[in-house]
């Protein structure tokens, strides 16, 4: 399990994270998104022990992750730049890998970078921004982690192996309880494969929850009636917008569905339907809620 | 698992860096004297080969030693370059093994590795002992190695070899301290180059630069500015323990090491991976590094302008501009941008301002330092130095230690004070080379000391009573016997005989034998032994008459050949059994001359000549007398200083010189120029002042302005 208790960071004057409290099992992909400068890529590296973080803690099954190597070397961070050894090939971050982490696997290594194609013996430098992306993704995987952060590790990956290293990772997550974090902002790709997700804005975690509870606290609501319904009558809905065509109104409302729908009853609707939203609209409906580019 | 992992992680450390290795090695090889080595075989033969039991001369021996230590460089190599070159490689490999930091994303990649930022610095240095220090410490080894198997043990100093080598380390190892503590301090290599050099050269700059300005005002006290810092300053110590090996302090090297690399290991935990790449890897040490630069920069700016310009307002001109200048350098460094906003100047113009208080309170002196010297009574031995040995005075160094003579000292040193303290209110601000000084060195019965230094008197009479009691003191004549050198080789040009007013090519004409005389190592001693006997019974009053002549003595390195120089001797026609030393049986006849007959004589011409300077400084001859009696003459001389370069003068415009001509040298200069018609002239010989400047056959001496005038 990931624990993170009350992260507060700060960068100068400015402050990048605020009492950011997460928790995530093993056995579970949480999905982190969140505005530009929200501080996903900060709260990725203070939970792998790359930075101190002001106030908090991080714990791995209990263990505090800061300046402790046990703990570490259960963690691997993916970055969205990959860092590697200046003029070193697959083999030699291997090699690496295997003088700081006694278990890593060589074998895992060969056997992923046969998978996916990747040359155990060219410099990595020599290879696409893509490329380099499945060689992290094929080292951090053979060192069989407890917690992977993936810091929009798909970005720039084909389809084909972005499909690939999606399903991988899902099964590794499943089946070794691997904690992952995947932190970006492809929301399609998250909807489809993360069990939880969390908006980050601001440095503040606004929204935590499995997918499916995110995803359906915000929805829409159509309905049609025989006189247009004023405004003042929708406002105990609390609606985040609202949109007329005619007769035709549509509300986007966060809460309840039962009482929206009986609250809705009372217009004596010719016709009303919930239509859910997909992540992408419940994130930036969020977003709005809290003044963001408005 | 832990030590699975550190073992590991040193394996690869040291596998990734194993071209430091080979670098520091091959450098060293150049550096020590392995081309010498490769003379043992040469060396070796030519000892094999000589007759058994031909001895081997000293300077034999000198060449093996200086052909078994030539290095393969083709340019000379000093000690400067030498030390140089270890402290940097030191600072370099620091620079290579951290330069992982100076990268945002490799500083990233191992900051996520499972090892402590400690750990990981600790093996680091492992690392560079391991593959810096060890294979230079090898290649120094592998030297003496050589030399010892081949048997040239003679010809090699080890026990000094060693020491060197183990000096050359330790400087190896301050670089290393110094870079590794730049690396974890600033974040890109370009300000850990600068850091360092801050690091290394502030502290050095400060001493100095302060040591040299309190020298400027506190002139009394015995301020040597680079002297003071060899005592504490760890690359000075270093940097002359190359040079004295015998005498080289330790610790402060060791010391600085210490600290620096205990401060690199500390800050390698308050290393920020995220601000790789910008000036400064630890925040909040901004505001510090920004006043030291203030206070480095303003120091050396104050050093500058006074070693160039040499007034006092270039000290304060020099600590504001480089104060100022090294601010707004370091802030622009600091924030990588040249366009700076004047924002956080309020602590640079603090420090500036301490700065400069600090030179105002070196100015008025507020500590009193100047002028203090401790009570009679407060203090058991006085000794005394003369940096400029002139007539009149005591000489050289001398140490009081009797009751009478500390009074007596104190009393003279009292009154030099009080002069110096006068002369500070017309100039309290000298640089440089003060000219003559007298250094006293007072010692209390638990041995501390006190040291000061004074400006001599310019009119000794208010102290003639006290240096009276001094000279004539047995304390004061058995330590000058003691200095005579008790073995010395004494050339026979070393002998200048000032006092005997004549040159030696007319005295040699006139007494038919040559003043010069030659002294070997037999009859040097018999010199050194009359001296020394002489000197016993020297008083005040003896040396109040004309020195004879100044005795230079020499000792001579037999391996080398050198001459090293001993104090000089002054002899004074009191001397007696040193001038029968000096001249034999000729003795009694310089001895006459000295006491008065050389005026006796008819072809010697004295004149008294006074001249004024005009206004383009050229001295112009008014008026000049021809002593009438050979007494007269003699009085005239008793009133002059004993050589050219006098400390006593006439007021500014005037000059008196007593002008001694020697009729064989004026008929020499006739005969050459063809003007022997001219000395038939009527009154010609009474007036040769007005030939002087062609004749250019005379000894002037001139007139002490202490004595009343004629």
């Amino acid at each position: 399990m990931l624990q993170t208790e009350n992260i507060d960071m700060h960068f100068g004057d400015k402050a990048v994270l605020k009492q950011v409290n997460l928790q995530v099992e093993g056995g579970h992909i949480f999905g982190l998104l969140g505005t530009n400068g929200a501080g996903k890529s900060t709260l990725l590296r203070i939970i792998s022990g790359i930075i101190r973080p002001v106030g908090g803690r991080i714990r791995v099954n209990g263990a505090e992750v800061w300046e402790n190597p046990e703990a570490k070397r259960q963690i691997c961070y993916l970055t969205d730049d990959p860092a590697f050894l200046h003029a070193s090939s697959i083999a030699q971050m291997g090699s690496f890998r295997k003088a700081w982490q006694p278990d890593y696997d060589l074998d895992r290594l060969a056997e992923l970078c046969e998978r996916f194609s990747l040359p155990m013996h060219e410099k990595i430098g020599s290879f696409s921004k893509g490329t380099q992306k499945r060689v992290q993704v094929c080292l951090a995987l053979a060192g069989r982690p407890h917690v992977m952060l993936c810091d929009e590790t798909f970005d720039g990956l084909d389809p084909v192996m972005r499909e690939a290293f999606r399903r991988t990772i899902s099964e590794e997550t499943w089946d070794r309880g691997m904690v992952t974090i995947l932190a970006g902002h492809n929301q399609q790709e998250m909807e489809d494969i993360c069990d939880s997700v969390g908006f980050l804005h601001e440095g503040n975690l606004l929204t935590v929850g499995d997918m499916d509870t995110v995803v359906s606290g915000i929805y829409r609501i159509q309905f049609a009636t025989e006189e247009p319904v004023p405004d003042e009558s929708l406002v105990s809905l609390e609606p985040l917008r609202v949109q007329r065509q005619g007769r035709l109104c549509v509300l986007t409302v966060k809460g309840n569905r039962e009482k929206t729908l009986e609250a809705v009853k009372a217009f004596q609707p010719i016709f009303s339907e919930i239509l859910p939203l997909s992540l992408e609209e419940v994130f930036i409906l969020e977003m709005e809620e809290q003044g963001y580019a408005q | 698992m832990r030590n699975k992992t550190r073992g590991a992680a040193l394996r690869w450390l040291l596998k990734h860096y194993l071209f430091l290795a080979v670098i520091v090695f091959l450098i060293t090889f150049a550096l020590i004297p392995m081309h010498g080595s490769m003379k043992v075989h040469t060396i070796g033969e030519a000892l094999r080969d000589r007759p058994e039991m031909e001895p081997i001369l000293p300077s034999t021996a000198y060449y093996f030693t200086g052909e078994l230590s030539r290095t393969f460089l083709f340019f000379p190599l000093n000690l400067e370059m030498l030390c140089a070159l270890f402290g940097s490689m030191g600072f370099g490999c620091a620079l290579v093994l951290f330069g992982y930091r100076f990268s945002r994303k490799q500083s990233m990649m191992f900051a996520g590795l499972p090892v402590t930022r400690t750990r990981d610095f600790l093996l680091r240095t492992a690392v560079f002992l391991i593959l810096a220090a060890l294979p230079a410490a090898v290649c120094c080894l592998g030297y003496p190695a050589i030399i010892l198997v081949s048997g040239l043990r003679d010809y090699f100093d080890p026990g000094l070899y060693l020491k060197e080598c183990l000096v050359l380390m330790l400087i190896l190892m301050y670089g290393y301290a110094a870079g590794a503590l730049s690396s974890q301090l600033f974040g890109s290599l370009w300000a850990a180059v600068l850091g360092g050099a801050l690091i290394i050269g502030s502290l050095e700059i400060l001493w100095f630069g302060w040591s040299l300005f309190a020298s400027c005002y506190l002139q009394t006290l015995c301020f040597q500015p680079i002297r003071s810092m060899i005592s504490w300053s760890p690359i000075y110590t270093l940097y002359k323990g190359l040079y004295q090996v015998d005498t080289f302090r330790w610790l402060p090297g060791i010391a600085a090491i210490l600290l620096l690399g205990g401060l690199a290991w500390r800050a390698s935990g308050l290393n920020r991976p995220e601000r790789a790449g910008l000036t400064l890897n630890i925040p909040g040490i901004e505001k510090p590094l920004l006043l030291w630069a203030t206070a480095a920069g303003g120091t050396l700016g104050g050093v500058l302008f006074i070693e160039t310009f040499v007034r006092e307002y270039s000290l304060y001109l020099g600590i504001l501009l480089g104060a100022a200048g090294a601010w707004i350098v370091a802030r622009m460094l600091v924030e990588q941008n040249i366009r700076l906003r004047l924002q956080g100047w309020r602590g640079p113009a603090a420090a500036l301002g301490v700065m400069l208080l600090c030179c105002l309170g070196l100015r008025m002196d507020v500590l009193g330092l100047n002028g203090r010297m401790p009570e009679l009574g407060d203090f058991q031995a006085m000794t005394v130095s003369n940096s400029y040995q002139f007539a009149r005075q005591p000489e050289k160094l001398f140490r009081a230690e009797e009751k009478e003579n500390l009074a007596a000292a104190q009393e003279w040193v009292r009154l030099m004070r009080d002069h110096s303290a006068d002369l500070r209110k017309e100039t309290p601000f000298v640089l440089g080379d003060y000219g003559q000084r007298v250094k006293i060195r007072w010692e209390n019965r638990n041995h501390q000391i006190l040291e000061r230094q004074y400006t001599p008197l310019e009119d000794q009479t208010p102290a003639l009573h006290a240096l009276q009691t001094l000279v004539n003191s047995q304390e004061y004549r058995r330590q000058a016997a003691e200095k005579v050198v008790p073995y010395a080789h004494c050339s026979g040009n070393s002998i200048l005989m000032n006092g005997l007013r004549l040159q030696e090519e007319d005295f040699l004409n006139l007494y038919g034998f040559n003043l010069w005389s030659e002294f070997d190592r037999h009859n040097s001693k018999a010199l050194g032994d009359a001296l020394r006997e002489d000197l016993l019974d020297r008083t005040w009053e003896d040396m109040q008459g004309m020195a004879v002549a100044n005795v230079y003595f020499y000792q001579i390195d037999e391996v080398t050949d050198a001459y090293i120089s001993c104090p000089t001797q002054t002899v004074y026609a009191s001397d007696e059994r040193t001038i029968r030393a000096l001249w034999g049986e000729k003795a009694e006849t310089v001895l006459a001359w000295i006491r008065g007959g050389w005026a006796d004589s008819e072809e010697i011409l004295v004149f008294r000549c006074e001249y004024e300077l005009d206004e383009e400084e050229n001295l112009n001859l008014v008026r000049y007398t021809q002593a009438a009696s050979p007494e007269e003459a003699q009085a005239w001389l008793n009133r002059t200083s004993q050589c050219h370069e006098s400390l006593f003068r006439a007021p500014d415009n005037q000059l008196v010189q007593i002008q001694i001509y020697a009729r064989p040298a004026v008929r020499r200069w006739a005969d050459r120029e063809g003007m022997t018609d001219l000395l038939e002239e009527e009154g010609f010989w009474s007036r040769l002042p007005d030939y002087n400047e062609e004749i250019y056959y005379w000894l002037g001496f001139e007139e002490r302005a202490d004595l009343p005038a004629v």
